[in-house]
């Protein structure tokens, strides 16, 4: 009992990470109908970032993080400006746009993995604080755990609040239903467009911080597999909606802890995709999503 | 040596064409989003490599039978997963097909706790090397000629139109749904007739050559091609396997990692300034005709 | 005898999202009559359009075409029991020129195998080759034979619609289903296609079912006329009769609508 209490506790921390970059993926969809393969490579910058202020810049944790996210979102604007919004503006087909991302993200992992760069070894991940377990109920609790969800609450909280009580909040809604209106109701859509993505990635760099602190071992391909998952986890609650990234990312993250812990270590990563084809096959709207017709 | 090794090279370059062609099939002409093609290679590959090497008595014979079982195989195989997977719209298919090679990588790692001899992550050795030049070349020869007089006959017209409008296709009479199941499950067949040659050319399979990577990259191919055109997928493989290829040659030691940081720029450049990809959807030589 | 139509629809209902957009609709068509739908915006008439041809299923009722029951069928298979339509929006493959846009009409009338087809033996040359003289003959029909080789979104407007119904006539149909085929003419071009409709229901021996706005088209072209508002069928006849209908007229003028 007190095994399946902790592997609650594991999933949650894995599904915080997840719901971190899994935002990212949900809004800039929401937004502009792109799955942005480069998005988990943020996620991965975001990881070195914190673990270069950590060791270099002697910074704190959360100056860490914030410098992360920094210059993750610089990062992401610059690759949006540069890479998709001219694709944008011609009006090619979706195809284009996608390969696009494709080609950003073997970009960025590739360059990283560079040896005058960051290099292709793995890095251990410092952690710049002291780890206390607490024994609560006879489960043990490590202050890793307790911090990765209080970080992650915060920033959920902003989130909301800044789509929900914010006239920009409004805006990016508003760009996500209809851009053309959007557009003619006087917002400056580029600009939402841009904001979007440096959202998306000051969370997923976030997200690479605190990934490095539980699983402290980074490379330059980590993004990867947490990318498509955390992907997977935006099509599970629903594309494009904000909370079902949320509860997708917990659902996704639990399931894999309690398929490593309970069935084999093996299989976690198909286990993601298999949810994927179900939820597909069965509802693939997702879970908070609604379905679209046709219109004739 | 290097002549061999050239032949080796342009070997397998036909091999990626079949696969590839068999995925224009699939989304150039018929607009299916699929990104697990590289799964169905691997089906193929595997699968004529188990046969071939359980059955290496039987010589040459083994390896037609392979071939064809290959073939067969991953056209039911494809068939099947298709039936649920094609009423999903272009984004979520290409979801669940990305998902699905996922799913087959992970079950090809894990294949030696079923058939040992398939290696697992550590990959299947010891297949026999029947694949030559002229094999390969006849193979790639024989699919363009199927692909071609396909697509310039009633079913290729089906296909393009159900690309160019679904709801147009079906108020003209044509079952959408089961023509898109017949062109999915043909293309992956192409892939699976690849695959098997593949095993049979390097000798040596793993997992890891048929991931999702391997399915973006032959995406990848055929948009730098130009959907729905032949003369382009087939230009586009052979150019995308020399240039990676030979920038692995030129390249000295120290920038050679260079060369994967090259090729995304390339690519990043290629879809800002020709989208349509080198021939759009135009064929050129014997390949073009009416339709 | 009377009762007997081509197509029976009886008590066909469709709901969206709660929204009745079609509510218990009777009607006969009689074979060989030219019968038009009229009806404010969002009366519910492309929806009926949509249930008789597949594209959306009914929640109850049933259509019944020459004695069979095609209620539940889908799209491809009511074409090829004989019926065909054209789009309110026009639904041309606009990418591909005039001459392929009626040859893929064709195409299911074609009927050599995959195999012949791969290894281009048997029919498929001699099919081929008729198919395609049958297209330029098609063509030559509507008087679009020199414009084989251009791209349908190329034409001019009044020329696509015309390329529309002469792709749903490639379809051998024996009811042909237009929606508001006048949309976005002018003056003269609807002319020109009150004409043509008159044209090809002669020589083509068709029962025409044509949803309209203009009321020029529909008073002149339609031998009766059914009317339609909030998705329910508010009237019934001979085009004088409907004019004078105050049912008619409150549905129109009650949304500001002025009838030519």
């Amino acid at each position: 009992m007190n095994y399946f209490f902790q592997q609650l506790l594991n999933g949650f921390q894995l599904g915080s990470v997840y719901a971190l970059i899994s935002l990212g993926y949900t809004m800039i969809y929401g937004i502009i109908r792109l799955i942005n393969f480069a998005h988990g490579d943020i996620f991965m910058l975001g990881a070195y970032f914190g673990f270069y202020a950590i060791t270099r810049l002697k910074f704190n944790f959360l100056l860490a993080i914030i410098f992360s996210m920094v210059l993750c979102m610089i990062i992401n604007v610059i690759i949006e400006k540069v890479a998709y919004a001219p694709l944008r503006k011609k009006n090619v087909p979706r195809i284009n746009l996608l390969i696009t991302a494709i080609g950003v993200s073997f970009f960025l992992e590739n360059f990283t993995s560079l040896k005058i760069i960051f290099g292709p070894d793995y890095q251990p991940y410092p952690r710049p604080f002291k780890i206390i377990t607490f024994d609560f109920l006879g489960l043990t609790i490590s202050s890793i755990q307790i911090i990765v969800f209080l970080i992650t609450l915060v920033l959920l909280l902003i989130l909301d609040y800044l789509i929900k009580r914010t006239k920009i909040g409004l805006a990016m809604r508003a760009v996500s239903y209809d851009k053309e209106t959007a557009l003619l109701m006087g917002i400056n859509v580029d600009n939402i467009i841009s904001l979007t993505f440096a959202l998306g990635a000051a969370l997923a760099g976030a997200g690479g911080v605190l990934y490095g602190i539980c699983y402290p071992q980074i490379h330059p391909y980590m993004g990867i597999m947490p990318g498509l998952k955390a992907f997977v986890a935006a099509v599970l609650g629903g594309i494009g909606i904000i909370s079902g990234a949320v509860l997708g990312s917990y659902i996704i993250g639990m399931v894999e802890v309690f398929t490593a812990a309970f069935i084999s270590s093996t299989f976690r990563d198909a286990i993601a995709f298999a949810i994927l084809i179900i939820v597909l096959l069965t509802r693939p709207q997702g879970l908070f999503g609604k379905e679209e017709g046709i219109k004739l | 040596m290097i002549n061999l090794y050239i032949i080796q090279i342009f070997s397998y370059a036909c091999c990626i064409t079949i696969s590839a062609l068999g995925l224009n099939l699939i989304y150039g002409y018929t607009g299916l989003f699929s990104l697990g093609h590289a799964a169905f290679m691997g089906i193929g590959a595997y699968l004529s490599a188990l046969l071939t090497k359980s059955f290496s008595h039987y010589g040459y014979f083994i390896y037609i039978g392979a071939i064809i079982s290959s073939v067969i195989f991953t056209f039911l195989i494809s068939y099947l997963i298709a039936i649920p997977i094609l009423k999903l719209k272009s984004d979520y298919l290409g979801i669940a097909t990305l998902g699905f090679g996922i799913i087959v990588k992970v079950l090809l790692d894990n294949s030696d706790k079923v058939f040992s001899q398939m290696g697992g992550s550590r990959g299947m050795l010891g297949i026999p090397n029947f694949t030559n030049l002229p094999i390969v070349l006849f193979s790639l020869i024989l699919i363009i000629l199927i692909m071609r007089n396909l697509i310039y006959s009633k079913f290729g017209r089906n296909l393009i139109a159900i690309r160019e409008d679904e709801n147009a296709a079906y108020a003209m009479g044509i079952n959408v749904y089961k023509q898109r199941l017949l062109a999915f499950a043909l293309g992956c067949s192409f892939a699976g007739f690849s695959g098997a040659l593949y095993a049979h050319l390097y000798c040596f399979l793993h997992p890891s050559n048929f991931d999702f990577l391997r399915s973006i990259d032959l995406m990848l191919i055929i948009v730098l091609g130009g959907l729905g055109s032949m003369s382009g997928t087939i230009i586009a493989s052979f150019l995308w396997v020399f240039i990676l290829e030979g920038l692995r040659i030129i390249l000295p030691q120290a920038i050679l990692d260079w060369r994967l940081v090259i090729y995304p720029l390339l690519l990043i450049l290629l879809m800002l300034l020709r989208p349509q990809g080198i021939f759009g959807n135009k064929e050129i030589l014997w390949l073009k005709k009416e339709y | 005898m009377a009762e007997e139509g081509i197509l029976k629809i009886e008590n066909l209902n469709k709901s969206f999202d709660g929204l009745k957009a079609v509510k218990d609709f009777n009607l006969i068509l009689k074979e060989g009559e030219l019968c038009g739908l009229i009806g404010p915006n969002g009366a519910g008439k492309t929806t009926v359009f949509n249930l008789i041809t597949g594209f959306y299923k009914p929640d109850s009722g049933k259509i019944i075409f020459q004695n069979k029951d095609i209620t539940n069928l889908l799209p491809h298979q009511i074409v090829h029991l004989g019926i065909s339509r054209t789009f309110q929006n026009i639904r041309l493959f606009n990418n591909l020129t005039v001459l392929e846009n009626i040859l893929f009409a064709f195409n299911y009338q074609i009927n050599y195998s995959t195999t012949e087809s791969i290894l281009r033996i048997g029919n498929f040359k001699k099919v081929e080759k008729e198919v395609k003289e049958k297209c330029y003959q098609f063509l030559k029909l509507f008087d679009l034979e020199k414009k084989v080789n251009i791209l349908a979104k190329n034409l001019p407007y009044g020329e696509m619609r015309k390329l529309e119904i002469a792709r749903a006539l490639a379809l051998n149909p024996k009811l042909l289903l237009l929606d508001e085929p006048s949309c976005g003419m002018t003056i003269g071009e609807t002319s020109l296609l009150m004409d043509l409709i008159k044209f090809i229901k002669e020589k083509f021996k068709l029962t025409i079912f044509i949803i309209e706005h203009q009321m020029r088209v529909i008073m002149n072209l339609c031998e009766r006329i059914v009317v339609m508002d909030f998705g329910e069928i508010i009237a019934e006849g001979k085009p004088e009769e409907i004019q004078n209908n105050p049912k008619v007229i409150a549905a129109y003028l009650g949304r500001e609508y002025a009838l030519h």
